[in-house]
């Protein structure tokens, strides 16, 4: 007997618009929360779903991110009926390909979902931040006998233009689904997650792989192939925090959201929604004597000696005496040292701030890098 | 090739009152994040010693709660392991509950794990150190067993009940004795020992010659005595014994010092525990922290002065915490003042306001407790 199903991640992007955060790592490897990093979030969904089977798709800086996922011991994806494969693309008898799009990555690791032989797959992309169990949305896709199942949220209409926007009737089954509109009609975005019946989703990768029109996407040609076929498409309306952190300005915020809003996204409470990250053996976070921290996240083996406020501090930070750090992200590793400013930056991973320097993103958020 | 074992030696232990109630030292927190065991365990870790004997005396409950099933101090997590060694028949029975019988009734580790070398290394001396050189030392000299010792400028109140140690020039231990606080600069043996394994087998055949009673330390006396070559390597650096529940405190806010800190946590020394997937801790905008260690999943609204703060604190606004080790899982309520004080896990105080120990006399809160 198959897996009943089996969560597929997408996480090859780069993220071109976090600019040099996504130089060498791709944009689910990017640090988040003061030690995640963003692709803890689906994972964890998938352990605290029960999904015990995950394949992760990996191409832009792949070896950074299939180091990272392992044998998904972080999240505890390696028991004995659990399985956690890096999938980036590969040599095969017909030749070799990069991913050309969403839908052909899972294409073409259709062989690998055949050996599992699931019932439903559940398709998740590496870039939101969102604590989910995908058991409730699940329940949703068999009660209404769907083919697909789009995870969806409300969004405000001026944004909707950047999601893929969908319109349902009294079932909330999908009636019109555009990818991206210019002049939105509705303001149901899809979240990017996808519930398929494994039959129904095979069948239609094979169609559009054979389609030399086709981007190979999703939003863009897959669901609309769907609709056309008068499959039956569900939208499964989520109420929870969710956010998109493909910008610097939207990672920032995702950030502050931790500080700021307690009922956003509550990584304290007992929900048995935890987020599982990797342990860094990291000595405890010391706040010094002549400190101030207000307002902040603080991680294990972090020293704040200095100022910190309305910031989010990681693992093997150094704040020295005389610094003051407010409003910014600072990745692991970094020091700011004694006499420096950092307001509204997030600061990369192991960069050194001059004691001499005066960052200040101003409305805008700015990226420190060293 | 050698193969070294280590064993975790938990028989050797004090007592550290209150604390130890209903829990050995090997478990009992330590600086908000860590169980004394983790220091042992993160020794043989990181002298690439895979293979590892926990020798339990009693209270396995615990133990065996923080172990759990995690490999989190192997490099190979199929060759590697760590093993509890528990003596259910004598656990009951204080006088042959000693650990040349644990290792008796284990004795799968003579036929079965069969090292050429053993480490034996207690949990209740805290020291960063590399057993490698030891071990060469050890097979150098051709020693029987050799002990580990230090030189201590402060035996009147360290390490007393504790092992002292004399060591001639040529390296070789002459008496082993008990500590009874009356000089203080000594020698003290750090309760760590090489010894081969035909050695150990014969070193307890020995003991159960001599009396049923004697444990391993008796025995390497009782060996000395009759003229075993036993001999001394000397550690310099950090190192604590833990035998009060005074010590514990000491020893633990002593490390708030960056200049003690920094003997004990090393850079390429990394002390390896259990993760509990906690958040960072948070502060809010009351709060006012200065000298002290916040573990994570820690919510910190009030003042916190000179203190040790453990995973998933609260502290609410008004709070003030001074001089004080508060455990896992405990909230201080709203204005409540606590000064000198260790504060034990799943206690909620918000009633009474203000509790205090001093200085010399802190006060203890048991687990659990409402206040």
């Amino acid at each position: 007997m198959g897996k009943e199903i089996v969560a597929m991640l997408l996480a090859g992007g780069k993220g071109t618009r976090l600019e040099a955060l996504t130089r060498k790592i791709a944009k689910p490897a990017v640090s988040f929360g003061g030690k995640y990093r963003i692709i803890d979030f689906p994972l964890s969904n998938c352990a605290n779903s029960r999904i015990d089977t995950v394949g992760v798709l990996t191409q832009y800086e792949s070896v950074v991110l299939n180091t990272y996922v392992g044998n998904g011991e972080k999240w505890g994806l390696n028991g004995v009926h659990s399985l956690t494969a890096s999938l980036p693309p590969r040599q095969t008898e017909e030749g070799a390909a990069w991913y050309k799009g969403t839908a052909d990555a899972i294409y073409q690791n259709i062989d690998f979902l055949d050996t599992l032989a699931p019932e439903y797959v559940l398709i998740l992309s590496g870039d939101h931040i969102y604590k989910m169990d995908y058991r409730l949305m699940l329940e949703a896709h068999k009660a209404h006998n769907a083919d697909l199942t789009v995870a969806v949220i409300d969004v405000p209409l001026k944004e909707a233009s950047r999601f893929g926007i969908m319109s349902v009737n009294d079932e909330m089954m999908i009636t019109k689904f555009s990818e991206k509109p210019a002049k939105p009609t509705s303001t149901l975005a899809s979240m990017g997650i996808y519930i398929f019946n494994y039959k129904a989703l095979k069948s239609a990768l094979a169609f559009d792989a054979k389609d030399e029109e086709s981007e190979h996407d999703f939003g863009k040609n897959v669901i609309p192939y769907l609709l056309s076929k008068k499959r039956r498409l569900l939208a499964y309306r989520f109420s929870g925090y969710w956010k998109d952190v493909g910008t610097l300005a939207s990672l920032w915020s995702a950030n502050m959201d931790l500080i700021d809003d307690e009922g956003a996204l509550d990584l304290y409470s007992n929900d048995d929604l935890k987020i599982f990250s990797e342990d860094t053996h990291s000595v405890p976070q010391y706040v010094g004597r002549a400190a101030t921290v207000v307002n902040s996240m603080v991680n294990q083996g972090a020293i704040v000696l200095g100022h910190v406020e309305h910031s989010v501090i990681f693992n093997e930070v150094v704040i020295e005496e005389g610094a003051r750090v407010a409003d910014s992200v600072i990745m692991p590793g970094v020091t700011v040292k004694s006499g420096a400013a950092v307001n509204r930056a997030i600061v990369a991973g192991d960069t050194t701030i001059a004691g001499d320097r005066r960052i200040d993103g101003g409305e805008a958020i700015v990226l420190v890098t060293n | 090739m050698r193969k070294v074992m280590g064993l975790c030696n938990l028989h050797s232990a004090v007592s550290l009152n209150e604390l130890t109630h209903s829990r050995p030292i090997a478990s009992t927190s330590f600086l908000g994040r860590y169980a004394f065991i983790d220091f042992t365990l993160s020794n043989f870790s990181n002298s690439g010693i895979d293979e590892v004997g926990i020798l339990v005396k009693n209270q396995p409950r615990s133990i065996l709660k923080h172990l759990g099933s995690t490999n989190v101090w192997n490099t190979n997590t199929k060759l590697g392991y760590e093993a509890i060694m528990y003596n259910e028949k004598h656990a009951h029975a204080p006088s042959y509950n000693h650990d040349i019988n644990n290792i008796v009734a284990n004795d799968w580790i003579f036929y079965n794990a069969k090292p050429d070398l053993f480490i034996i290394a207690p949990v209740h001396i805290l020291y960063p150190f590399d057993f490698r050189p030891m071990l060469r030392a050890h097979e150098e000299s051709g020693a029987a067993i050799t002990v580990l010792h230090a030189a201590i400028a402060d035996g009147r109140s360290q390490f007393v009940e504790g092992d002292q140690i004399v060591v001639a020039p040529d390296g070789r231990v002459r008496e082993l004795t008990i500590n009874k606080g009356v000089a203080d600069a000594i020698d003290v043996s750090l309760e760590t020992y090489v010894i081969g394994l035909d050695k150990l087998q014969e070193l307890i055949a020995l003991a159960q010659k001599t009396s049923a009673f004697f444990n391993l330390r008796d025995a390497i006396r009782h060996a000395i005595s009759i003229g075993w070559d036993v001999r001394g390597h000397k550690f310099e650096g950090y190192v604590r014994h833990f035998g009060s529940f005074n010590h514990y405190r000491k020893h633990s806010l002593e490390l708030l010092r960056y200049d003690i800190r920094k003997e004990l946590f090393r850079p390429e020394w990394p002390i390896y525990t259990v993760t509990h997937d906690t958040p960072p801790a948070k502060y809010g905008p009351e709060a006012q922290v200065k000298n002290s260690f916040v573990a994570n999943g820690s919510r910190v609204n009030g003042k916190v002065v000179n203190s040790i703060i453990s995973r998933n604190v609260v502290i609410e606004e008004g709070a003030v915490i001074k001089n004080s080790i508060v455990f896992t899982d405990t909230k201080i309520g709203k204005d409540v003042h606590v000064g000198n004080a260790v504060i034990d896990k799943y206690v909620r105080i918000e009633t009474v306001k203000d509790i205090g120990g001093t200085e010399e006399d802190p006060i203890y809160v048991k687990q659990g407790d409402r206040i």
